[in-house]
């Protein structure tokens, strides 16, 4: 020991350092503090290396009386953006960080892998690289090397042999690197562990205590190390802590002392139940008597899917154990339906809803949710088992009824093909160690993560939900197959890795009564969020491409078809087996694409139910609160992590994202996205029970496509048939398949959709969301939710019910005629609209399938067919004012779009026309706009004979032009705008050209009609586009010589960067895709690379960011809302651009989203734009080409003859770059020598800088000529267009303004 | 002499060769026509002779060949302005013997030759048993824009389905086209350019060499080709139209084979076989159908076949396999995998 104390005091000295750091980190907040110890190493930030890639607002919002000062911190934030040299950071470092930073990903995933498997000489060897990377074993290295110490401790028997183990390898092999306070945490829980004796391991833990600097209140903050009963031993035995040093969020787990404990009976305890790993029976979950749990409605044709029911199985298969039942008996009065008995067909919505009392109600809801919370559970981990067991089962009874059956039977193929997969997964996870030591790598230890058995059930399910993707119809491309089950295996292991760990937290701590329950359930849900948050590990691409392909290559060698066939000679017919899977290839525009090809009988089988196939349990409706986002990484579902943004590969996104979200910066958005999933739904049985009527007819219906079980094809033309005959052939077939396909898989999406809705008839649930790159908000469950069409949102009303009162009625009412599309007149008039139609309002709900059908002929007509539901049982009471209606009622923009950028560009028309000003009755944008463009046509007529133009005075109306008019303001090119219109007037013409000659033409008129209406709005938009022109052909300066190709062409790097009003950073991800080859057991795959930070896609660039920007600020809209609305006690729901609440409600939010569209508008967010960007960009130069005649281009042209005559070589502009910050070093040097010398220097970029007038010249030039020299100049943004003089607080009064 | 060749100086006029090049030489084209001894498949020194002439550009060849010959009838089709224009400005007749007509309509459309054939009837060749090289109906033809590969593979699937000019029996073409395309469509087995297209031409046509450009690119075909064909090389700078032109170009004489192929199954096994050209046979064969490996295991007779990749196989190699795969009682629907790729979804 005693060497082991000189240890300890050499490393005092650094410790102090190092405890500093955590205290300060720990009083910010502590889930994060591990986070931003590996800020400066993510992937992220290593991109964000560069001074100007840091959000620059980071206020935080909390902090501020309103918006509008949240964003005037343009200036503190220039002082943060000075801080960094912006000399220092080349973009070949920010290349070679990202390199480094693949690299250690690749050293982490390997370890956690080796460490899994016991692999320990592997583990250390790995252990050995990581620390060889000198960035990372400042910073991060104990980390890594804590997670090999808690490995290796598992398997010790005695404390000593631990702590001599630390000594050793931290002097003889790591003696650059200090232990941690985690490090002492590990030693602890374990010594608490190996040290029987009371007095000896006091001692013990005071050593610990002692080496972490006195400070033994960082040492237990480890609540992934010390166990639940680790804190209770070191409180109520040893009493060396008190209960404020143990964290809070287990606090009262730890302390309290459970007066009931042993009463309830282990049976009793469901989670106890579900946590037992995979390889147990299960038996009581999947038993024959659950098989018949229905939910009481007529059973789905096409139900025979794979994936559902794993889900409904564990969903219905959670029964309710006897305290449960006897809880819920206390609400059941006997005037109910409902039977609990067998616990079947229990609707939780019907008992809620009947229930009288608010406080019966507050119990119910309490019980339904302490109950949610374990299936919330059940279903986001047991689906592979559950999946298993199903077609076992179903194996097993098609066993017993014969042969045939087991053919017919998907399900028992399946566990055909699961039982003689599995011993070949077995073999190759036996033997690929020895193949491993040819191929030289470490891919064994990946394989050993997940068990054998759930592996295979993974591979086949993902197999069989790929079907019919990547434009393959009967099949899909391999690379995406192998990606897809590797990635599937990584989400099984990372959940299962929660669930150890938090079984083993807590593992002392499960047989408690139901109250107590509740302390752990909060301590477990404040466990996962930290946990999720803290992953940080991705498997490299390779890894999941070589996994996914030795499953795949096993599933394609065991799984077989039974197929039928006629030999051609003997016209015999032979019954045979075929794969049901094979590995091929198919050229595509001259590409060779590698694809599984899944073989018709099958596809035939699986009936069009590829989407039914494709369940993923983990990513259905929630049955409780979904986690609330708190953190850029930790928010949604409870086992598995969804990111705030969904950044598909782009690094660059996720590293300011880290940056605003460990600032505190955005605590807005979080506050409105948790609005968001705290919304409860259910499913509304009425419009369920007509839409699966409809279904099982099997007919068209509305938008439902009826059953088709095969495409009729036109018979071959005869061989010696003209060529020209045999291409028509070809294409009207493919134009028949085609439709089929697409009619079938919307079919396959109504059914998967039922399906979801059938399973959760009856339930509370939520969606839990999060944000696409711009800001806007979405479900993270992606069949069923409010954002799908009439259909899905029909099928969704509140769980909540809130009494109409008069506003309430007259809003319902107002609804209705919204979905009728009787929306444009003023709100009494929609009211009557109602009122005149109650008859058929009332035969729609009481026949709504044998009565005269007048919802069908709404423009939404499943939501109309809901409405005239909920009006109708409305106006049967007495005083339908006194209804408790479930019902959304909506509110939407009129085109939010131009809403916006009105309110930008201060366009008073404009404004007046998209209801932002006050007026007697809504005004339709798209009427004005048609009517504009009219009378330009006519004045054209006035002066000369033009039959286009008197075509359209004759036969305009808005709805020719309304798409082009919504979609203006999205960027729709005139290319578009031309086929838009020709889909409204094609029927007017014989003859495509001439529709498409008019189509165009009237496009033309209605560009310029809207530039009419909305001049301001017009100019921003061209504003928007030209910064972003210049943004994308601009570098900055401190750009590698190595980053030119051919030292002339700059690789131009920069993507558009803005800060929404709630402080999140928005990145636009448009760059050029690069692949990296990957040899798997298949074939060799392209997979796009996590790491690679490419040139950007300038044209895209361009076209996306007007409308990006303007989705940013609906999406900060609706957010800001949604927070206001939760406020006041609503309900609230949103679709983008059209707001949910209760009928009763709506005016109170409407007046909400009044006020935060003023609030937003407040401030000149274009001003605050131009100032971020030339703050982010201030160092930049920017390429132009303009013609040599220009005097100080000749003087450029000059200088650069000069330098290639120092350098006896032509000038590039990578030297050009090269002086220039020669030039600015010496000018930012100390010594006063030195920068003399940089005040006499000139550059060709020097020349133009400050020259404002020679730059405003040459910016017109430029714009004008194509030819003539490339230079650089610095980059400089154009000056805002002016703003008309529309006030936004005029808003306030528009009730117009959504409705 | 019926016709005047243009010259030099007036085939400079034209403003845009639209990428194709053309012999522009008359020495050299007579050169060819004496070496194509077309005499011999033509009776009656190829005077009963109708010449489908398409793409004719500058029409230099068509000149020559009109003046030597004076066929039946002479059709050019033509429909690209400048050429279009050109010929109405050059290509003067300066008596009537020629039976030369030009045609303003674009061979790229099918429909061109339907409605010349069929509604105008104004081109009516006979129709001819396959046992020989048609010997009233020529075909000759310019595609030597690289881009217009496609249309070369078109025209000559045509030989197998024996429809389009084919369906008045076997006609002889000679066809100017890129050399790479040359390369592509005269690969032998076992070689580096051996691709679908050249198994088809072996299949359906004997075809030589008659000329080329840039004689370096002699050495891209194979010997034993060049020295069966022998063919005539240019090296003038200002043989062909655009002058300087750096890309090679080859004339073809392609002679269609009477065949009783299936053409549709010869298609769909050399395509899905010749996609995996450099993999053995016993991994490829898998790309014909689920289970195609086991069947192919048991019935083929010579074993060796599976371990050689279909890049090596002969036109009678792959007879036999295309045999065994019509008897095979599971293979797939061919006609189904026609339309298995949805062409906007493949966008993503």
């Amino acid at each position: 020991m005693l060497r082991y104390r000189q240890v300890v005091s050499s490393c005092q000295q650094a410790n102090r350092q190092f405890h500093s750091v955590l205290s300060l980190r720990q009083l910010s907040s502590a889930p994060s503090s591990i986070d931003s110890t590996t800020i400066a190493n993510t992937p992220l930030s290593a991109t964000s290396a560069v001074s100007n890639q840091v959000p620059l607002f980071f206020n935080n919002p909390r902090n501020k009386s309103n918006l509008g000062t949240s964003f005037s911190g343009s200036s503190s934030s220039s002082a943060f953006a000075l801080r960094n040299d912006p000399f220092t950071n080349s973009q070949s470092l920010v290349a070679s960080k990202m390199t480094e930073q693949r690299d250690i990903m690749q050293l982490w995933s390997l370890l956690e892998a080796c460490l899994q498997t016991n692999n320990f000489p592997r583990s250390f060897s790995i252990l050995k690289s990581l620390y060889e990377i000198k960035s990372h074993r400042k910073q991060n290295f104990i980390e890594d090397y804590n997670l090999y110490l808690d490995a290796r401790a598992q398997n010790m028997t005695n404390i000593r042999q631990l702590e001599k183990l630390l000594e050793d390898d931290l002097t003889l092999f790591f003696p650059l690197v200090n232990y941690n306070d985690k490090s002492l945490a590990i030693l602890i829980h374990h010594a608490i562990r190996l040290v029987p004796d009371l007095d000896k391991l006091r001692s013990h833990i005071k050593t610990y205590f002692k080496m972490g600097n006195d400070n033994y209140k960082g040492i237990v903050s480890y609540l992934d190390i010390l166990t639940v009963s680790d804190y209770k031993r070191l409180y109520f035995e040893l009493k060396m802590i008190s209960d404020k040093d143990i964290p809070y969020s287990i606090r009262e787990v730890a302390i309290t002392v459970d007066s009931n404990e042993n009463v309830v009976p282990e049976s009793l305890n469901n989670s106890s139940l579900l946590a037992t790993s995979s390889d147990a029976t299960g038996k009581t979950l999947f038993d024959e008597e659950i098989k018949s749990l229905s939910k009481d409605v007529t059973q789905l044709r096409d139900v025979d899917t794979i994936g559902m029911k794993v889900v409904k199985h564990t969903l219905l298969g959670l029964t309710l154990n006897d305290v449960q039942r006897d809880q819920l008996s206390n609400f059941i009065t006997p005037e109910m339906q409902t039977t609990t008995d067998q616990s079947a067909n229990i609707d939780f919505y019907q008992i809620y809803k009947q229930l009288k009392t608010s406080k019966q109600k507050q119990d119910f809801e309490l019980m339904l949710n302490e109950f949610n919370q374990e299936r919330q559970r059940a279903l986001e981990l047991r689906a592979t088992d559950a999946a298993k067991e199903r077609w076992k089962h179903d194996f097993e009874e098609a066993k017993a009824r014969g042969d045939i059956s087991i053919q017919k039977s998907l399900n028992a193929k399946l566990w055909e093909w699961y039982t003689d997969m599995l011993p070949l997964v077995k073999e190759e996870i036996a033997h690929v160690h020895d193949k491993q030591l040819l191929k030289n790598t470490d891919f064994a230890n990946y394989l050993k993560l997940v068990n054998p058995e759930k592996m295979c059930v993974i591979t086949i399910l993902e197999l069989l939900k790929l079907n019919s993707t990547g434009g393959i119809m009967e099949g899909m491309r391999t690379a995406r197959a192998v990606i897809s089950v590797g990635k599937a295996i990584e989400m099984e292991f990372r959940s299962e890795q929660l669930l150890k760990t938090e079984s083993r937290i807590f593992k002392e701590v499960n047989k408690k009564s139901n109250e107590f329950k509740k302390y752990i359930r909060n301590a477990k849900n404040a466990f996962r969020s930290m946990k999720i948050e803290r992953s940080k590990i991705v498997w490299p691409q390779a890894v999941r491409a070589r996994i996914g392909s030795v499953l795949i290559s096993k599933l394609i060698k065991v799984a077989k078809v039974r197929v039928e066939g006629t030999d051609p000679v003997t016209k015999e017919v032979i019954v045979g087996k075929a794969p049901a899977f094979s590995h091929s290839y198919q050229y595509h525009n001259g590409v060779k694409l590698g694809i599984i090809k899944i073989h018709k009988s099958l596809v035939n089988q699986l009936n069009g139910e590829r989407l039914a196939a494709s369940v993923q349990p983990q990513l259905l409706p929630m049955l409780v609160k979904p986690r609330a986002w708190r953190n850029w990484k930790s928010g949604g579902y409870f086992y598995s992590q969804s990111l705030l943004v969904r950044a598909k590969d782009c690094p660059e996104q996720l590293a300011y994202l880290e940056a605003a979200s460990n600032s505190n910066a955005i605590d807005k958005v979080y506050d409105g996205l948790n609005v968001l999933g705290n919304t409860a739904w259910t499913v509304n049985r009425k419009v369920f029970d007509v839409v699966s009527q409809v279904w099982n007819s099997g007919k068209d219906f509305l938008d439902i496509p009826g059953i088709q079980d095969k495409v009729e094809l036109i018979p071959r033309p005869a061989n010696s048939a003209d060529p020209g005959e045999i291409n028509l052939w070809k294409q009207r077939n493919r134009e028949m398949v085609n439709k089929y396909s697409a009619n079938r898989s919307m079919r396959c999406d109504s059914n998967y959709k039922l399906e979801i809705a059938r399973a959760f008839l009856g339930e509370k649930f939520y969606f839990p969301h999060n944000l696409d790159f711009r800001g806007r908000a979405y479900p993270l469950s992606p069949h069923f939710n409010h954002l799908g069409n009439d259909m899905s949102r029909g099928l969704l009303v509140f769980w909540k019910g809130k009494r109409l009162g008069p506003e309430g009625l007259k809003w319902l009412k107002i609804h209705l005629s919204n979905l009728f599309g009787v929306d444009k007149v003023p709100l009494d008039e929609r009211v009557a609209f109602t009122e005149s139609n109650l008859d058929k309002i009332r035969d729609s709900a009481e026949h709504p399938l044998d009565g005269e059908g007048w919802w069908k002929q709404a423009d939404e007509p499943w939501q109309a067919l809901a409405t005239c539901f909920e009006l109708n049982e409305a106006l049967k009471l007495e005083t339908p004012e006194d209804y408790f209606s479930h019902q959304p009622v909506h509110q939407d923009g009129t085109c939010n779009g131009l809403q916006h950028y009105a309110a930008l560009g201060g366009d008073i028309e404009g404004a007046q026309q998209v209801n932002l000003l006050p007026g007697p009755k809504p005004n339709d944008v798209y009427l004005h706009v048609a009517n504009v463009v009219k009378r330009r046509l006519q004045k054209i007529l006035e002066t000369k004979d033009d039959p286009v133009a008197k075509f359209f005075v004759e036969k305009l109306n808005r709805k020719i032009v309304k798409q082009t008019v919504m979609t203006h303001v999205y960027g729709v090119t005139m290319v578009g705008a031309t086929l838009q219109i020709d889909k409204q007037i094609g029927s007017y013409f014989e003859n495509k050209k001439d529709s498409l000659f008019y189509s165009q033409y009237l496009a033309k008129h209605v560009f310029a009609a809207i530039k009419e209406s909305f001049h301001g709005a017009h100019l921003i938009q061209n504003w928007l586009g030209e910064c972003c022109k210049r943004i994308s052909k601009s570098v900055r300066l401190d750009v590698d010589q190595n980053s030119f190709k051919n030292g002339n062409k700059p690789d131009f790097m920069t993507s558009i960067i803005w800060t929404t009003p709630l402080g999140l950073p928005i990145v636009q991800p448009y760059r050029e895709i690069q692949k990296k080859q990957v040899q798997t057991n298949l074939q060799t795959v392209y997979i796009s690379d996590p790491f690679a930070v490419n040139q950007i896609n300038a044209r895209r660039q361009k076209a996306g960011f007007p409308p990006n920007f303007i989705h940013s600020l609906d999406a900060s809209h609706m957010l800001l809302s949604a927070s206001k609305c939760a406020e006041d006690g609503l309900d609230f729901a949103s679709v983008h651009d059209s707001y949910w609440t209760h009928a009763c409600d709506v005016e109170i939010m409407s007046k909400n989203l009044r006020e935060q569209f003023i609030k937003l508008h407040e401030v000149d967010l274009i001003e605050r734009l131009k100032e971020e960007f030339d703050e982010r960009y201030k160092n930049y130069v920017q390429v132009v080409k303009v013609p040599r005649s220009n005097p100080i281009v000749q003087e450029i042209l000059t200088l650069r003859e000069e330098l290639s005559q120092k350098l006896g070589r032509p000038a590039k502009l990578s030297d050009e770059i090269y002086m220039e910050r020669t030039r600015q070093r010496l000018l930012n040097s100390e010594d006063p020598e030195k920068v003399e010398e940089g005040k006499t220097m000139t550059t060709t970029i020097s020349v133009t800088m400050g020259n404002e007038e020679a730059l405003e010249n040459l910016d017109n030039l430029s714009s004008r000529n194509n030819g003539g020299a490339n230079i650089f100049v610095p980059l400089r943004l154009p000056a805002i267009p002016p703003k008309d003089n529309f006030d936004v607080h005029d808003v306030k009064d528009s009730i117009y303004f959504f409705s | 002499m019926a016709l005047r060749i243009p010259t030099l100086a007036e085939i400079s006029t034209v403003k845009h060769s639209y990428r194709f090049q053309y012999l522009i030489n008359q020495t050299i084209c007579d050169k060819i026509f004496t070496k194509l001894q077309l005499d011999k498949t033509y009776p009656n020194n190829l005077k009963d002779l109708k010449v489908l002439d398409l793409y004719p550009g500058p029409a230099v060849q068509s000149a020559v060949f009109n003046n030597r010959f004076t066929p039946k009838q002479h059709l050019l089709m033509e429909s690209r302005k400048s050429f279009a224009e050109f010929q109405d400005r050059y290509l003067i007749p300066y008596d009537n013997s020629n039976h030369l007509t030009m045609i303003r309509k674009d061979p790229y459309d099918w429909s061109s030759f339907t409605d010349l054939i069929d509604k105008e009837k104004k081109f009516q060749p006979e129709v001819q048993s396959r046992n020989h090289i048609h010997n009233e109906f020529l075909i000759m033809g310019n595609v030597t824009e690289k881009k217009y590969e496609g249309l070369i593979i078109q025209w000559l699937n045509c030989l197998g389905y024996k429809n389009w000019l084919m369906k008045f029996g076997n006609v002889k073409m000679l066809l100017w086209l890129p050399t790479q395309t040359a390369v592509k469509l005269l690969a032998l087995p076992g070689t580096k350019h051996r691709n679908k297209c050249s198994l088809y031409l072996e299949a359906f046509a004997n075809t030589n060499i008659v000329a080329l450009s840039h004689s370096e690119h002699i050495k891209d075909f194979d010997k034993k080709l060049i020295e069966k064909s022998s063919p005539v090389l240019i090296d003038n700078s200002d043989a062909i139209f655009p002058i300087n032109s750096k890309d090679a170009i080859t004339l073809l004489e392609i002679n269609p084979k009477d065949h009783a192929i299936d053409v549709d199954t010869w298609d769909y096994v050399t395509k899905q076989l010749m996609i995996l050209r450099g993999t053995p046979l016993l991994d490829a064969v898998e790309s014909l159908g689920h289970g195609a490996r086991e069947y192919y295991l048991e019935k083929l007779t010579d074993k060796s076949l599976m371990e050689r990749c279909p890049a090596t196989f002969t036109y009678d190699e792959f007879l036999y396999i295309i045999k065994l795969f019509k008897a095979w009682p599971f293979k797939p629907d061919i006609y189904l995998e026609l339309y298995d790729i949805k062409i906007d979804e493949f966008r993503n």
